[in-house]
């Protein structure tokens, strides 16, 4: 039906979605619709609606479909049901799911949000409600260009390569008081998925189409006002625990595995941990706060 | 397996996690009220969405209801050790989810209760809400908590009801409990508490008890919010550990909010043994 383009690959989609180009004949990734099985026989690590082996993961959200991710191919199969909505069955492929590819071919996924500055990429990472997001938005009102919201991909890299970012999706997944802290109305934009909360938000001319190499990932904790470098381990494990695959820690930790992936981008950026006090009144003494740490940093 | 630390909200909970945790943890001093998430909260975000593999965020309110007693079986499963769990959920169904708690799943539950009297006035203090509203609000079948989807909440939609139904859903369940009232736990801590520490099958040795007991008084609780504050502090609130007392509702509560209180829970409130008449002494 058609390709979307997002972290640097041609997906090949069986449904049309908005900002689809027409299809091409050499997609990186294939969705397709077929039948999934129900479990993994050689699954390492299980979860109630996730499953992975050493090569595929499996997703099964009930009342919309399982989702199979095979590393081995460049293919993701989808298994709706009957009565799934479309923009459900998008919302998890769009998410884990893709992530979950990505994860299978080797890239560092994390949870984090990430933004353009001074032509290069910078990442905060944070458990959810830290505010990557928001703070994402934020910038881009202030003129900043963004690369991602939700999941950053580092694309697979070697030791001598710097680590870089592709652009991921053109919108941002807000809480509708976050949007309200932007100035809009929450009215104004769809849901990402009904009765879920989370609105989606065009980043329109803020969006970053380039992949920028990697600089900083900044970590987001609340409390009174510090940026430490993390040095060594504590870095690592600091990535590590912002990674998609960290619950899978089973097949993550193989040789080539995406815990060697961390240890090996740790060796190539910095890690910084930022403790802010979270306030909206704050938000000029953040940014200058931020500013002089980009400018140490990137 | 879990073992469930269950309460209506305002009515102990905190005070038994931070003494499980000492005694636990049987140090020299007592342990940080920053570091009681040890003993995680059931509708923790973080983590249900580790159970899951998937992010509660992108799950509407009735998805999560029917996938979290699949969670704690996950959880329960997995665990290496005993897992000591916080809840303040109601045992009843939520349209077509089953209740939160599998009893496959549960080693049993320690349910404090408290006159909901005084956990009228505490709720409204910790809700920054007049009492008239919150009593409303125990009142209510429907009351519940992170129903909110208009900001991020780290916990999932808790169903709490009223007080009467929350007290029943628990008492009334098939899973082993231990039934302690907050009173009791003021009155005769040191035996209250050893009654929890036996049912949970953790240490009963006396000195370690006393020790527990003392490290998590409320008074030290309360000092160590005022000197480094505490993360699970309402926003809309001064301070999470205000006064710690029984009976505080007599001065506070006019009489049409006592009538209606006892109105509305008097046939259960005799059951626990708390008076429904303000002639009586006892909290």
């Amino acid at each position: 039906m058609g390709t979307y383009r997002v972290y640097g690959l041609d997906i090949a989609l069986p449904f049309s979605t908005p900002r689809c180009a027409p299809e091409c004949e050499n997609p990186d990734v294939s969705v397709v619709y077929g039948p999934v099985p129900s479990s993994l026989d050689d699954a390492v690590s299980k979860a109630v609606c996730c499953q992975v082996s050493a090569t595929c993961t499996l997703f099964e959200v009930e009342g919309t479909a399982r989702y199979l991710v095979d590393g081995r191919t460049a293919e993701i199969t989808i298994d709706r049901e009957a009565s799934a909505r479309d923009d459900d069955v998008e919302a998890f492929l769009w998410g884990p799911v893709l992530a979950a590819w990505m994860y299978h071919h080797g890239h560092v996924v994390l949870h984090a949000s990430s933004i353009e500055v001074n032509g290069r990429a910078v990442a905060f990472a944070g458990k959810p409600g830290s505010g990557k997001s928001t703070l994402a938005a934020l910038f881009a009102k202030r003129g900043f260009r963004v690369l991602a919201d939700d999941y950053c991909v580092v694309k697979q890299f070697s030791e001598h390569q710097t680590p870089v970012v592709p652009p991921a999706f053109p919108y941002f997944k807000l809480w509708p008081d976050a949007v309200e802290i932007l100035g809009r109305s929450p009215g104004e934009f769809a849901p990402v998925r009904t009765n879920t909360g989370r609105i989606r938000v065009p980043m329109n001319d803020h969006f970053c189409s380039e992949t920028l190499p990697l600089a900083c990932i900044f970590e987001l904790e609340n409390g009174p006002w510090n940026a430490t470098p993390l040095e060594g381990h504590a870095r690592v494990f600091a990535q590590i625990r912002h990674t998609f695959h960290a619950p899978f820690q089973q097949v993550a930790l193989g040789k080539d595995g995406p815990f060697a992936q961390c240890a090996r981008l740790s060796g190539h950026t910095p890690l910084v941990r930022l403790t802010t006090p979270r306030k909206v009144e704050m938000a000029d003494e953040l940014f200058s706060f931020l500013d002089r740490a980009f400018e140490a940093y990137t | 397996m879990i073992f469930w630390i269950a309460s209506y909200p305002k009515s102990g909970n905190t005070w038994c996690r931070a003494f499980i945790m000492n005694l636990l943890a049987d140090g020299n001093a007592p342990v940080d009220i920053n570091a009681l998430n040890t003993i995680p909260s059931a509708a923790s975000r973080e983590l249900i969405d580790a159970a899951l593999g998937i992010a509660s965020c992108d799950l509407a309110l009735n998805e999560i209801d029917r996938l979290r007693p699949q969670v704690y079986r996950h959880i329960a499963a997995t665990a290496s050790k005993m897992t000591f769990m916080k809840i303040h959920d109601a045992l009843t169904h939520a349209g077509d989810a089953p209740p939160p708690v599998p009893i496959q799943a549960t080693s049993g539950a320690i349910y404090i209760v408290r006159n909901p009297l005084d956990v009228a006035v505490s709720l409204a203090h910790h809700e920054g809400r007049p009492i008239d509203l919150i009593i409303e609000d125990i009142g209510s079948d429907d009351y519940g908590i992170g129903r909110d989807l208009h900001t991020f909440y780290p916990l999932v939609r808790q169903r709490i009801g009223s007080w009467s139904a929350h007290v029943e859903s628990w008492l009334d369940s098939p899973l082993e409990k231990c039934l302690v009232r907050y009173e009791d736990l003021l009155a005769r801590p040191t035996e209250s508490f050893l009654r929890i520490a036996r049912f949970s099958g953790l240490s009963d040795e006396p000195a370690r008890v006393k020790r527990a007991v003392r490290f998590s008084r409320f008074d030290e609780l309360k000092a160590q919010e005022q000197d480094h504050g505490f993360a699970e502090k309402s926003p809309r609130s001064n301070r999470f550990f205000r006064e710690g007392k029984a009976g505080g509702w007599k001065n506070v509560l006019t009489d049409a909010q006592f009538e209606r209180i006892v109105r509305d829970h008097g046939r259960v409130m005799e059951r626990l043994g708390y008076p429904i008449t303000t002639d009586e002494t006892s909290p």
